[in-house]
């Protein structure tokens, strides 16, 4: 017991670091992707080819292949066709692309839930396509997405975890590192545990907080 | 509809500002790392490390490059005590091979900068040119040598741990055993190739990814006996001494270690050769063998 605390008071802080680049890692490919998925679900619902099929074709290459390929393919293979990205960009780009991929099915699936016939209502009281998107249909998708959103959110959390194959040193490659040395598994793995778990719950709370807020203002 | 916009709002405000208070986190992070001298490479320093487009610019060779950076770019997969690992702190790394690619540095009048990455990616990102060489206890096998170019240093025997109750000595007691090994190690070829050439057949042979992993097996009573790289062997050993022991070495030659290095770089290859070869002449690959692994090498 006392060398489990004294390993606590160890690893702790180190982790805490970790944890400090896994969420940095998160948030900012989680609002990279975010604007990426809402461009490529309004481009994938719109009527113009020129749209549609980009937004298909990226969809369903980020989609459809795993998630450490695209990883490794963008900071170890991009450098052999004349692009070098130092780690963290390398695991921003990859991260944002893969959650954007998702995250535009999220907001596809919510847009397209919504009744044709408010389009239709908006666009004869004479709006334009983009003012009826923005002012009716995509305002009523929030409650929609959110669910879906908390989901993606905590998955992506957990996927960074792989960014210590390019080199970045996170919450579970910290850990992995600590067991290396003292050959202390579960005293090491309960607080990251944890840790990610912090992340996760807060992640729901606020998303149900908000689910509740929304509402009650109806 | 408002009301709605504005929660919407809240959220992206929300995310905004969290991003921001993580990046002012990054720089604060950032900088401690460099000052800590550690020569640990953090994820934001390797950003004013990796210039865009230096590869155009670069000068006459990586030799005269690293030496007008002053820094030798080292790639090292920290999970592999006393070989490479992190100290108490968790992030500065240490071991033979980082004093060793420290004395070389040293000797190019430069200094070492360590990049910690996962094993089975560490290859493809000297290729990629994240960093100039590998110095993480690499064998120098005909596979790698199409790829690379390699500057011997030392020499690993591979030794049997076996859990109590087990006692593996040699080749042959490893028949009907349940044998882990770490994956793409030369343990695991050498195993393979006893399997396939030498008519022994251990009941199963597992591999996993670090070194750790393979050790529990033996304390969880998974399996029988690691076989792994002398040193390592005998680091675990001390650490945990009622979970395994080291009983029995692999009945091979040592195999040749070696600095890995981008194939072509003639004059880096050249100078960190003649580093070696002082270093070894002056006693000092021998100290930090002792320092280490109290002789184990087999050297």
């Amino acid at each position: 017991m006392a060398r489990f605390i004294e390993h606590t008071i160890t690893i702790l802080p180190v982790l805490l670091e970790g944890l400090g680049v896994t969420l940095r890692l998160t948030l900012i490919s989680a609002l990279i992707g975010t604007v990426l998925g809402l461009l490529a679900a309004l481009a994938r619902i719109s009527r113009n080819p020129l749209l549609t099929v980009p937004a298909s074709a990226y969809v369903t290459v980020f989609r459809g292949t795993p998630l450490l390929l695209q990883l490794l393919f963008i900071y170890n293979a991009l450098p052999q066709l004349g692009l070098l990205l130092p780690a963290f960009p390398s695991a921003v780009v990859a991260f944002s692309l893969n959650a954007g991929a998702y995250i535009a099915e999220i907001f596809r699936a919510a847009i397209q839930s919504i009744d044709r016939g408010q389009m239709e209502a908006a666009r004869s009281l004479g709006m334009s396509y983009g003012l009826a998107m923005r002012r009716v249909i995509l305002p009523q998708t929030y409650r929609r997405l959110l669910p879906p959103m908390v989901n993606e959110l905590a998955a992506l959390t957990k996927d960074t975890s792989l960014a210590s194959s390019i080199s970045i040193l996170e919450l579970m490659k910290y850990s992995t590192q600590f067991i290396s040395r003292t050959a202390l598994v579960w005293q090491t793995f309960v607080w990251t545990a944890v840790l990610y778990l912090v992340v996760t719950v807060a992640l729901t709370t606020l998303a149900s907080w908000l689910e509740k807020k929304m509402e009650a203002r109806g | 509809m408002m009301r709605k916009s504005s929660s919407f709002l809240l959220v992206i405000l929300l995310l905004a500002v969290t991003v921001l208070a993580a990046c002012g986190g990054t720089q604060q992070s950032g900088g401690s790392q460099t000052d800590g001298g550690s020569g640990t490479q953090q994820p934001a320093a390797g950003q004013t490390q990796e210039p865009a487009g230096g590869e155009d610019q670069t000068p006459a060779n990586s030799l005269e490059r690293i030496k007008a950076e002053g820094a030798l770019r080292v790639g090292i997969d920290a999970s592999y005590p006393p070989m490479e690992f992190v100290d108490e702190d968790g992030k500065t790394p240490i071991g033979f091979d980082v004093d060793m690619a420290s004395a070389i540095a040293e000797k190019l009048g430069v200094k070492a900068e360590f990049t910690i990455i996962d094993w089975s990616g560490i290859q493809a990102s000297l290729l990629a040119g994240h960093y100039d060489a590998i110095m993480s206890s690499m064998t120098i096998t005909e596979g790698r040598q199409n790829e690379m170019d390699f500057v011997q240093y030392l020499t690993m025997g591979i030794a049997y741990a076996s859990r109590p109750g087990v006692d593996v000595r040699t080749d042959s007691d490893l028949e009907g055993k349940v044998v882990v090994v770490q994956e793409e190690t030369t343990a695991q070829y050498y195993i393979e190739d006893l399997m396939a050439n030498a008519g022994i057949q251990p009941r199963e042979l597992r591999s996993f990814p670090y070194a750790t992993d393979a050790f529990r097996e033996l304390a969880n009573g998974r399996a029988d006996v690691v076989a792994i790289d002398a040193p390592v062997a005998g680091y675990y050993a001390q650490l945990d001494p009622e979970l395994y022991r080291v009983t029995g070495a692999a009945e091979m030659e040592p195999d040749p270690i070696g600095i890995a290095l981008r194939k072509g770089e003639t004059e880096l290859r050249e100078a960190i050769q003649q580093a070696v070869d002082e270093l070894k002449a002056e006693g000092v690959l021998r100290e930090l063998q002792v320092k280490w692994f109290g002789d184990a090498a087999g050297q």
